[in-house]
């Protein structure tokens, strides 16, 4: 994907969806590389006793997702200021989700081209689990 | 058994842990980058993916033990703010700061929310990033 400008970013447009298919092995994987242990997230019978399904992924995990789709889009020259993240429902490995993200505002402030997006985290059903939000500063064509 | 938590988790408001440095080192970003499945050329030796200060785990948090399994926790969401980009050779100091606990009554009873605001800041002094994380204990 090539640098993506200011200027060629409008209210309303979507930037490309991010799928991915989370399994255990890739939360523990993400349990190694992040440091959190937590036994809710590989081990069922803990999960189990803590009232949740079976293991869920890593809310951290999400939000690095969600992370992904905007600096996938923003380019080299893009800048993250500020992402967040809420965990409204939870997500379990074998279950596809699915990162959108659309343009909601545009401005210029201290001399820097700023773009917020509205960022969803949707299940396979098309619940969104893990709404969020980002600003980045993007380079201007000028 | 909610509210003795409730009760107790109150009483560490205000609390910052110690300051605890880490490296940024080239293979545990790779290895991050790796387990998240993002495969932007930035994250191997330009700078890291933007959740990695997860792994700058706080003074406080110690996850060489099992956790006990009476405290039980989930994670609410989180809010990151960037100033200066994170390289790899960067030496980052992490301080958490509980800044807030309250509670509300939800589906697992009594559940307690604890707010917390970490701070990361660079070899030159410089804060790189910040992070306020809210935890749901029940």
């Amino acid at each position: 994907m090539g640098q993506v400008y200011f200027e060629d970013v409008s209210e309303g447009m979507e930037i490309p969806t991010l799928e991915k298919n989370p399994n255990t092995r890739q939360l523990v994987q993400y349990a190694g590389a992040s440091g959190d242990f937590y036994e809710i997230h590989y081990d069922k019978d803990y999960a189990i006793g803590n009232e949740l399904p079976g293991p869920i992924i890593h809310g951290a995990l999400k939000n690095a997702w969600l992370g992904q789709v905007v600096t996938d889009w923003m380019g080299e020259e893009g800048v993250l200021k500020k992402l967040s993240c809420q965990y409204r429902g939870m997500d379990v490995p074998g279950v596809p989700m699915y990162i959108s993200a659309e343009v909601v505002g545009k401005s210029t402030e201290g001399g820097e081209n700023l773009v917020e997006l509205k960022i969803e985290g949707k299940n396979n059903e098309g619940k969104v689990t893990t709404p969020g939000k980002a600003t980045v500063a993007l380079p201007s064509r000028g | 058994m909610s509210e003795e938590i409730y009760q107790r988790m109150l009483k560490s408001k205000g609390n910052a842990t110690t300051p605890i440095t880490y490296d940024v080192e080239k293979g545990h970003v790779k290895r991050f980058a790796e387990a998240i499945g993002d495969d932007n050329a930035q994250w191997r030796g330009v700078t890291v993916p933007p959740t990695f200060t997860r792994a700058f785990i706080p003074s406080d948090e110690d996850e060489s033990k099992p956790r006990d399994p009476n405290e039980r926790v989930l994670d609410a969401g989180s809010e990151y703010e960037y100033f200066k980009p994170i390289k790899p050779g960067d030496q980052i100091t992490v301080v958490s700061t509980i800044a807030d606990v309250f509670k509300k009554e939800g589906r697992l009873g009594t559940m307690t929310f604890q707010v917390k605001e970490v701070s990361f800041t660079n070899q030159n002094g410089e804060l790189v990033a910040t992070r306020r994380d809210t935890g749901i204990y029940y």
